[in-house]
């Protein structure tokens, strides 16, 4: 299973020290395996203004560890589905699209409904991860579906 | 060469087969024998061609046989004996009725060592296909040659060495060889000679092996020699530690105009932003035997430079490019550590030149890296359609319990790894992780 991080709470997770609620996601991609999807504009422009997050997401990836979309892979992604979103983050609601990406760390409420809705994000439905209570929905074992 | 066949080889423990593709990457922890693998592919390669592993032949010194054999240590102690082989695909003739068909096909060449007078000696040989096998078993003075079809003997033959009259078993591995092969010519003659199908079979086994003439595999020194203000013409002897470049580019470049080999020299120079271009300056008239000078012209443009004078990775990385690009196509070349003393944008134009190298002119490589740019830059080729999937693998060393493991780690169309171990990049993972201040 992948996971997002969005911008808004990209420099809690990429922090020094990093934010204690979001640490359990730390040590699901480190240690049980668990993917960072990443790309288009959330690598880009907004990974980048928090320069240690381009160090991790760097060596997860290296490990096979982190899943990066490109950005051309998003941009058709994001015409079929941006009026249908409420948030001004339809390239994020994109990438879970593109990358099979089903858990969404966030404290963006307009975009944490948008990756609730079945009608962007299904077949299983987006689950949010906002705080160390919901370790329980970084169980999920398995590759994204891009990996093969 | 397709795979590695290793067994109690160094810190190797027990039985292993290792997929080889034109581009291997070997990366892991300091001492995890790395290099022992690629001294072991050079004996497999040795073996094949029926010569004589050396198993401390420059850059390769691995001592004698208490060195080399697995020690396991307890009980176990140190192993009696070790394996090292090949498989490889060879252009066979399918049938000598239909001599333009021909098929690739898959031959292992295997040789176990034993200890003798504290040396790895020789004392197993086996070529072997899908059905058929010629063993060769030394014993005393006297070998053994059996001709097998499904691990049964159909046909034994026993020399002493009084016949070939020259002692050792090794010597003499070439020359059992051509025995070998006179006894496949000759079975018609026996009283109940072997059916034609299986005679065809043997002797494509003979077949299957490249001819030895000289060596085509080239091994680099992980610390290439220092630049010199100034060289004398000398023999130009290739040796592991590029002794012999500056002789070599005086012939190649010497005359000044653009030749293949200057070009792409120079592309790589450019590339790597170590130079534009290499030039020789003649100290004398005396062509060929006044001393000469190497001339580097920096990449970021101004006057020619003598090679001592420009940065040091310029010097350690020139030997690399220009062995390879001397090297013989098709080749196979084993190079330790072609990052030292290079910035990581010169790294990763070594990437990619490798992999132009096993794309273009069909080399194989092995190269031992700890450098992420140079492995990150040929997976992005890889992934801009530059290399082929399958044309890259990665094997990653770790320290097991009982000995190195070696996990293949392979790189699919979007220049992902894939089949990765859980130790493979621990150590960076962790210090991210102590980076962050993540608690455990």
């Amino acid at each position: 299973m992948c996971a997002i991080v969005d911008a808004s709470v990209a420099s809690l997770f990429f922090n020094d020290p990093v934010d204690p609620e979001l640490a359990p996601l730390w040590t699901w991609i480190n240690e049980r395996n668990g993917i960072l999807a990443v790309g288009g504009k959330l690598l880009t422009d907004e990974y980048e203004k928090v320069g240690s997050a381009i160090r991790a997401v760097r060596n997860w990836e290296r490990a096979g560890l982190a899943h990066i979309v490109s950005e051309s892979d998003l941009a058709s992604e994001i015409n079929t589905i941006e009026d249908q979103c409420d948030s001004d983050d339809a390239h994020i609601v994109a990438l879970a699209r593109v990358s099979g990406a089903r858990i969404l760390c966030s404290s963006d409420k307009a975009l944490r409904k948008d990756f609730r809705n079945p009608d962007l994000v299904k077949a299983p439905r987006g689950s949010v991860y906002q705080n160390a209570g919901h370790q329980h929905l970084l169980v999920h074992q398995g590759k994204c579906p891009l990996l093969g | 060469m397709k795979t590695l066949i290793l067994e109690d080889f160094r810190c190797f423990a027990g039985p292993m087969e290792l997929p080889i593709r034109p581009l291997t990457l070997l990366v892991g922890e300091n001492s995890t024998g790395k290099s022992s693998f690629l001294a072991a592919v050079r004996a497999a390669h040795d073996l094949a061609s029926m010569g004589t592993p050396d198993f401390n032949e420059d850059p390769f010194n691995l001592g004698s046989y208490d060195q080399i054999a697995n020690f396991r240590g307890g009980r176990a102690g140190r192993a009696r004996s070790f394996v090292i082989g090949q498989e490889m695909t060879s252009a066979q003739v399918s049938s000598p009725r239909r001599r333009r068909s021909r098929s690739r096909k898959l031959t292992s060449v295997v040789g176990r060592f034993r200890s003798a007078k504290a040396q790895p000696v020789l004392s197993e040989f086996v070529i072997s296909s899908d059905h058929h096998a010629l063993a060769i078993s030394f014993s005393g003075a006297e070998t053994t040659i059996d001709l097998k079809r499904n691990d049964e003997v159909i046909r034994r033959s026993q020399i002493h060495d009084d016949l070939i009259g020259i002692a050792g078993h090794l010597d003499n591995l070439r020359m059992i060889s051509y025995f070998a092969r006179s006894l496949l010519d000759d079975d018609s003659e026996q009283p109940e000679p072997i059916a034609e199908s299986d005679l065809e079979e043997l002797k494509a086994l003979l077949d299957a092996l490249p001819p030895y003439f000289g060596r085509r595999l080239y091994a680099f020194a992980p610390i290439r020699t220092s630049p010199r203000r100034t060289y004398d013409p000398i023999t130009e002897v290739r040796d592991p530690q590029g002794n012999h470049i500056p002789m070599m580019l005086a012939r190649l470049l010497g005359n000044g105009t653009g030749t293949d080999f200057q070009s792409q020299l120079e592309d790589f120079g450019q590339g790597s932003g170590l130079y534009s271009k290499l030039g020789i300056r003649k100290l004398g008239s005396r062509r060929g035997s006044d001393p000469f000078q190497i001339e580097v012209k920096p990449a970021t443009g101004g006057l020619a430079r003598n090679l001592i004078d420009v940065g040091y990775g310029v010097s350690q990385a020139i030997p690399i490019i220009a062995d390879c690009v001397s090297s013989e196509r098709g080749s196979t070349l084993l190079i330790q550590q072609p990052e030292v003393h290079l910035h990581p944008r010169a790294q990763a134009a070594m990437g990619s030149f490798f992999g132009q190298l096993a794309t273009n002119r069909r080399n194989q490589l092995l190269v031992e890296t700890h450098s992420d740019y140079l492995v990150d830059r040929i997976r992005m080729d890889v992934r801009d359609e530059r290399l082929k999937p399958n044309d890259v693998l990665i094997l990653y060393f770790e320290q097991g319990r009982s000995g190195v493991e070696i996990h293949p780690i392979s790189v699919d169309a979007n220049g992902r790894v894939a089949d990765v171990p859980p130790g493979y990049r621990r150590f960076f993972l962790e210090e991210d992780r102590r980076f962050f201040r993540v608690p455990s």
